[in-house]
Formats: structure tokens, sequence, C-alpha cells
């Protein structure tokens, strides 16, 4: 009596490890995978997704796939399109400027049951448009030849006064 | 020979004042020039070179002879960019790496230094996918013109090699230049992603704000990745 019980107890348990295992092996054992390109991408950038739904169990029956793009500022439900491989969607968006740089993680769900979640990387764009220069060539003036000017400005008023100074001395002797 | 004499300080006063006047009014270099108009840089995205079918099925590596060398028409493997040099303006400058300054704004070098280029290095590296992206100051109180205050000289198909560390040489091609306000700076055509890898050179222009310091606008002119060459010194 005890042995039937504990028999029933090890199946029942047995069952219940299999029956959750299943759905990890529908979604673990097909292949499924989800990248990203360009990866790292920036703010600003046409960015694709691509997500392989094809499941071991049951392939060819994938019929739609939707991104959930919130993380990255985007709409939750963003549709997939199909693409010439069977099972596999691709989405292009564009990433809004304002995104944050670090890691994202978002979500693809494939209408088979199947999820996958893409890693994409955001670089940093720069945000104020580049310092170079300080307008010396459209400001300095052209001080070489203010300078020679000055020197023969000097130079005139210099014989200039030899000049009076000779011609006064000339009329105090004379 | 005083009437002599009194014209000749005449004279010398006259000039001296007119060079004087003249040359506290005139610059002592010209401004930047801005590029001439090309087509449209956003539409003319470098596209990589159509591949040619080899005799034995296999894709062959494409070689493209330039300038008297052989370029590998492929993409090169990630290396920082040490110097650049551009024939058609005579530049030839140290490339140092820099990111971004606390406030978000793109690193350049110091004015002190007004002949060192900067790379962007949170931006692939030159060769690789992507736009690399190379600042220059455009002039300098210490110098007056610097390294990049030609670039708006620059036209379609002039040359432009960038030395990576690993001693390989990138060799780009100009397809097109363009002056953009700093208010409407086009983040997305600088700096967004090309399939090809592709470079851009950046300086100040346009109109110089005497209030502010600073110039209104960017010179950027765009070139397109040719071929690599290995092991190369320039």
């Amino acid at each position: 009596m005890r042995l039937a019980r504990c028999a029933a107890a090890t199946a029942g348990l047995i069952l219940i490890v299999l029956a959750s295992s299943v759905p990890a092996a529908l979604a673990g054992t097909g292949g499924s995978t989800a990248n990203v390109y360009p990866n790292p991408s920036a703010p600003g950038t046409s960015t694709t997704f691509t997500v392989d739904c094809s499941s071991a169990v049951a392939p060819g029956t994938c019929t739609s796939a939707t991104l959930d793009g919130s993380s990255l500022g985007l709409p939750a439900q963003i549709p997939m399109q199909p693409s010439s491989q069977t099972d596999v969607f691709v989405a292009t968006v564009v990433l809004p400027t304002s995104l944050a740089p670090g890691t994202y993680s978002p979500e693809i769900t494939c209408s088979n049951g199947i999820s996958e979640t893409a890693t994409l990387t955001v670089n940093a764009v720069p945000g104020p448009a580049p310092e170079t220069g300080d307008g010396t060539t459209s400001t300095a003036t052209n001080t070489a030849l203010t300078n020679v000017g000055l020197g023969l400005l000097g130079a005139g008023a210099l014989v200039g006064c030899l000049m009076l100074g000779r011609r006064w001395s000339g009329r105090a002797s004379g | 020979m005083p009437k002599l004499v009194n014209g000749v300080v005449v004279a010398l006063v006259a000039a001296g004042l007119v060079l004087a006047f003249v040359g506290s009014h005139t610059l002592r270099w010209a401004p930047p020039r801005a590029p001439q108009k090309w087509e449209a840089p956003s539409r003319n995205r470098p596209q990589p070179p159509a591949p040619r079918a080899s005799s034995g099925g296999q894709p062959a590596v494409r070689t493209v002879r330039v300038a008297g060398n052989r370029y590998q028409v492929t993409p090169m493997a990630r290396s920082v960019p040490v110097s650049v040099y551009i024939p058609h303006i005579k530049v030839r400058a140290e490339i140092i790496s820099l990111g971004l300054t606390s406030s978000g704004a793109v690193g350049v070098p110091s004015l002190n230094t007004p002949f060192l280029t900067s790379w962007y290095n949170r931006g692939p590296t030159p060769g690789s996918p992507g736009a690399a992206v190379i600042f220059g100051h455009v002039d300098s109180a210490a110098v007056g013109p610097a390294v990049f205050y030609r670039i708006g000289d620059l036209l379609p198909g002039d040359l432009v090699y960038v030395t990576l560390k690993d001693g390989s040489t990138a060799l780009f091609r100009v397809y097109s230049a363009a002056l953009y306000s700093k208010a409407e700076f086009p983040d997305n055509t600088i700096y967004g992603y090309t399939s090809w890898p592709s470079l851009r050179l950046v300086t100040c222009g346009g109109q110089f704000d005497n209030g502010t310091g600073h110039y209104l606008s960017n010179t950027v002119v765009f070139a397109q990745y040719v071929g690599q060459q290995a092991g190369s010194s320039r």
C-alpha cells in the first residue's frame, strides 16, 4: 500500500517535471535567436532587429512577431515583417535622438509563443556641435602692415623734427 | 634742399597713415573658405563596390591601384588611427583619440596644439564599417591658420590617407562636403552608421560671431573608403 502510494507520488513528480520542461524545450531547441544590426548603434540611427522564431517541435508555424520598443522610447508593439526565410521576421526602427547611451534588452514575441531578448548597445552621440577654431583668421587684422605704417609715420616725424631743429638753429646763428 | 626734405617728410607721414589705417582695417588671413556645393551627402551614402566574380567561385579580395600603391578593397580590423595625410592641401597631422567632454560635447584638441587632429573614439575606427570622424581646428591665435584651415578647398576625388596603430593605411576618397549651421548640426549624417566604411573631416567655418567667440557653422568633408594597404608607413 505504502509502496503503491510512493510509486504514484514519484510518477506524479516526474509528470510535473516533464510538463514544466516541455515549453522550455519548445522554446529552446529551435535555434531561435534575435540579432540587431548595427550593434552598437547610436541615437538617430536606423537599426534593424531580426528574430528567428523557428521551433523544433513545430517549425514553420510562426505567422507574426512583435518587437517591444518601450525601453527604447518606441511603441510597445512594433509589428515585424516576414522575411524570405520561414519563421524569420525583421523590423527596422530609427532610434530616438534622445535615447541615452547604454545597453538595452528589448523583448521580441513570436506568434507561436516563443520570445527572444535582443541585446543592443547604444553609443553616445555628441551633443553640441564641435568648437574647432577661435576666429583668428576671421578677425585678426593685418598687424604687420599696421606696424610698417607706424614705422613710416615715426620716421617722418623724426626727419621732420630734425629739420625743424636745424632750421631754428640756422636762424639763431644767422 | 629743404624743399626735398619737406617732401620726404610729407610722403613718409602720408604713407605711414595710409598703411597703418589699411593694416588695422584689413584681415591678416582670409577667413576659412566654405566648401563648394556638391551633391547632398545624405543621398550619397558610401556603398561597397560591386563584387567581381572570380574564376574559382570563391569571392576574391579585389585590389585597386591608386597613386602607385595597391589597396585591398576589404574593411579593416579595428585599430586606432595615429596620423592623417591629405596631399591636395599638404596636411600631414598626428591624430589623438578623444571621447566626450563632461558637458557631452565631442572632445577636440587644445587650441595650443593647433596642428593636432582628434578621432572620435566612441565611433568606429577608420576603415571599419561605419563613419569615422576626425576633428581639427580651422584657426588658432597662436599660429593663425590651423590644421584644417583648407579642408573647404577639397574636391571630389581628393585622397585622404589614415595610418592606423597596427601600421596599416586606410585610403579614402572625398565624395562630398558641406557647411552646416551649428544650431542644426546633422548628427545622423555625420555620425550615423554606414555599412561601407566612411570618413568625415570636421572643422569650423562660416561666419564668426564676435559676441560668443565661436564660428556659427561647421565645415564637413565626406570621404568613402577605397581600401587598405598593409604595413605601409606614411
